[in-house]
């Protein structure tokens, strides 16, 4: 047993980097807008349900499905928040109105693609192009080097964005303080409406690489949603790098927790852990970007 | 609303639970049946999202451990229906109760996220130990439920059980909210630290509200055991918490009629939908939705204030 360890290690850190993209995707959001994106797994699932529909159902090349759906996801992700954010935002609605109408939300997108698009699971074909990477005992795939090239890409990319560009200091900005933010002149509803295009886009750029792995249906997003939601926690809500490192470390835990303890209960394991990890730690393992009060938490 | 409002809407109320299985089918009594189930979690939940300002997504586990309870005691272990009951819900609160004082220290989108998990946690594994749950299979043969040999072995028998169960507990929580614990719970929904400074004892609150509300979804899904003489986890999954959360939107999140409001109309909708059934979880999406943006205190909260504008 003992000798698949590093397979399972190599297997965690796919998958735990999806989980990290994911994270990103709820760090983004909330650091804009100190909202909790209950919607961001179902993101992850319209990237690969899309792209399935329009590579299968309209035929297009790989490449061009996969732009298409990414295209798609952002704008859904725009009028996510135009049409169920705004108004509540500027209503300064209760907080609790945010999370019961994201919920509504991801009732709403994967009942529309399970309509729209097809109940079943489905795969799409490995994109290829990228070579196999051989590290001692372990093959990682090419499909797994795409997925853990393009973390790394969107690391390094969201880490610059956030330090170095004034755009990225005006989203930074409007979560650490939206009516400050406001009279400095940041446009603080378009930096909501750009952080859910960018957490959307993300979503649906870790759900195009993701499917080949395995397999999406349009029921997938709650499980992305709440593994996402525990890596961020885990690298301190907010901290990019933490999310992805936080990403990594349940990928992890995953793999060797179904390996050694049992498969039998499948995610049940995952959500226990990031059960444990809320109780002991709820503030996470990283410095999160905007501190939190204890009593924010 | 003046003083007299909810005795007579409970005399109304209760006249039409007790005369609508003389009028209506059987179809219509099973369906009322369905919404009373639902009503008594809603009124649960009512007190703990609506009242107390805590969002739980993990009831709908609750409603399963309630179920699973009296499926398996009376199956079994051949207990009474009566004893498995109480047995089911007081287990249920203790669940309850270990798991929600130390998750009740989280706010807002942390506790939502928290239950949820917790209620895929349960869902997962009832559906997969299959040396206690059965499974997939579930936990056929579940009994009548049975008081001193009465047995309510008809739909009509168990409507006009599950309605008076349900319009007691609907009691018990108008009487709740207008005590002292009430009152507590309405100022710690409005702001805790004022709440805490004014001496209500915060944390114990929301852990008693916190596994009331499971007692109430216990009960339902003990009563439901009951009603298909069958368990299975796939009931309880999301969709029920999203009917649930759909309910309590659009009746009127933290008003005294709300659940009720809710609960009754939806439950028909999703009923009556036959071939279209497909469509279900996409329109209880949108109403909740929906209510949100336009009828943010929901049907209750709305003609509260049309009455209040009438009168001045």
């Amino acid at each position: 047993m003992l000798n698949l360890v590093p397979l399972l290690l190599a297997n965690g850190i796919v998958f735990g980097a999806i989980y990290g993209i994911n994270a990103v995707g709820f760090s983004i959001l909330y650091n804009s807008t100190n909202i909790i994106n209950f919607t961001q797994g179902e993101f992850v699932m319209l990237g690969g349900m899309l792209t399935y529909a329009l590579y299968e159902q309209a035929h297009l090349p790989l490449w061009l499905a996969a732009l298409g759906a990414i295209a798609a996801t952002t704008a859904i992700g725009l009028l996510v928040e135009r049409l169920a954010i705004r108004p509540l935002w500027r209503r300064q609605a209760k907080d609790w109105t945010y999370v019961f109408m994201l919920f509504a939300v991801a009732t709403v997108l994967p009942n529309l693609v399970m309509l729209l698009i097809s109940r079943d699971a489905h795969t799409l074909p490995a994109f290829g192009g990228a070579a196999t990477l051989k590290l001692g005992s372990v093959t990682f795939t090419s499909q797994a080097v795409w997925v853990l090239a393009l973390t790394l890409v969107i690391a390094v990319a969201l880490h610059g964005f956030y330090n170095h560009t004034l755009l990225g200091k005006a989203m930074k900005a409007s979560a650490v303080n939206a009516r400050a933010a406001a009279w400095m002149g940041i446009p603080v509803e378009r930096m909501v409406a750009l952080s859910f295009a960018l957490a959307a886009l993300l979503g649906a750029l870790g759900g195009i690489v993701f499917t080949p792995l395995t397999s999406t249906q349009f029921n997938a997003g709650v499980s992305f949603t709440l593994k996402g939601f525990g890596a961020a926690i885990i690298g301190g809500l907010g901290n990019i790098t933490g999310a992805i490192v936080g990403g990594l470390m349940l990928g992890i835990l995953e793999a060797l927790s179904t390996a050694f303890i049992s498969s039998l209960y499948g995610d049940a394991v995952t959500y226990a852990i990031l059960f444990v990890i809320l109780l002991v730690r709820p503030t996470g393992f990283f410095r999160p970007l905007v501190e939190l009060r204890e009593q924010e938490i | 609303m003046s003083h007299w409002a909810t005795p007579v809407g409970l005399v109304v109320l209760t006249g039409a639970v007790i005369a609508l299985p003389l009028l209506g089918s059987l179809f219509v009594v099973t369906v009322m049946i369905l919404a009373g189930l639902f009503t008594i979690v809603a009124i649960g939940l009512n007190l703990l999202v609506g009242y107390a300002g805590k969002i739980s997504f993990g009831h709908n586990a609750f409603m399963a451990l309630g179920a699973y309870g009296t499926g398996i005691l009376t199956t079994r272990f051949e207990w009474s229906p009566v004893l498995a009951l109480v047995a089911a819900a007081a287990g249920t609160g203790l669940v309850a109760l270990s798991v929600g004082a130390p998750i009740l220290r989280l706010r807002g989108h942390y506790l939502a996220m928290v239950t949820l998990a917790l209620g895929q946690i349960v869902i997962i594994v009832s559906t997969r130990w299959t040396e206690v749950t059965g499974g997939l299979t579930g936990v056929p043969g579940v009994p009548d439920f049975t008081v001193l040999g009465f047995a309510f072995d008809t739909k009509v028998k168990m409507y006009y059980l599950v309605w008076g169960v349900t319009l007691a507990l609907f009691l018990l929580s108008f009487r709740l909210i207008d005590s002292r614990f009430g009152r507590a719970l309405r100022a710690l929904g409005a702001h805790e630290a004022a709440a805490e400074a004014l001496g209500v004892p915060v944390v114990r609150c929301r852990v008693q509200v916190f596994v009331l509300s499971a007692v109430y979804a216990a009960i339902a899904g003990s009563l439901y055991a009951h009603f298909l003489n069958y368990v299975n986890g796939t009931f309880f999954d999301l969709p029920v918490m999203i009917q649930l959360m759909a309910m309590l939107v659009v009746g009127g999140i933290g008003t005294r009629w709300g659940p009720i409001v809710g609960a009754v109309p939806l439950m028909w909708v999703s009923q009556s939908l036959g071939r279209y059934a497909d469509y279900s979880l996409l329109i209880f999406g949108l109403l909740y939705g929906g209510a949100l943006l336009f009828l943010p205190r929901g049907m209750c909260g709305a003609l509260a204030s049309w009455v209040e504008r009438q009168r001045r």
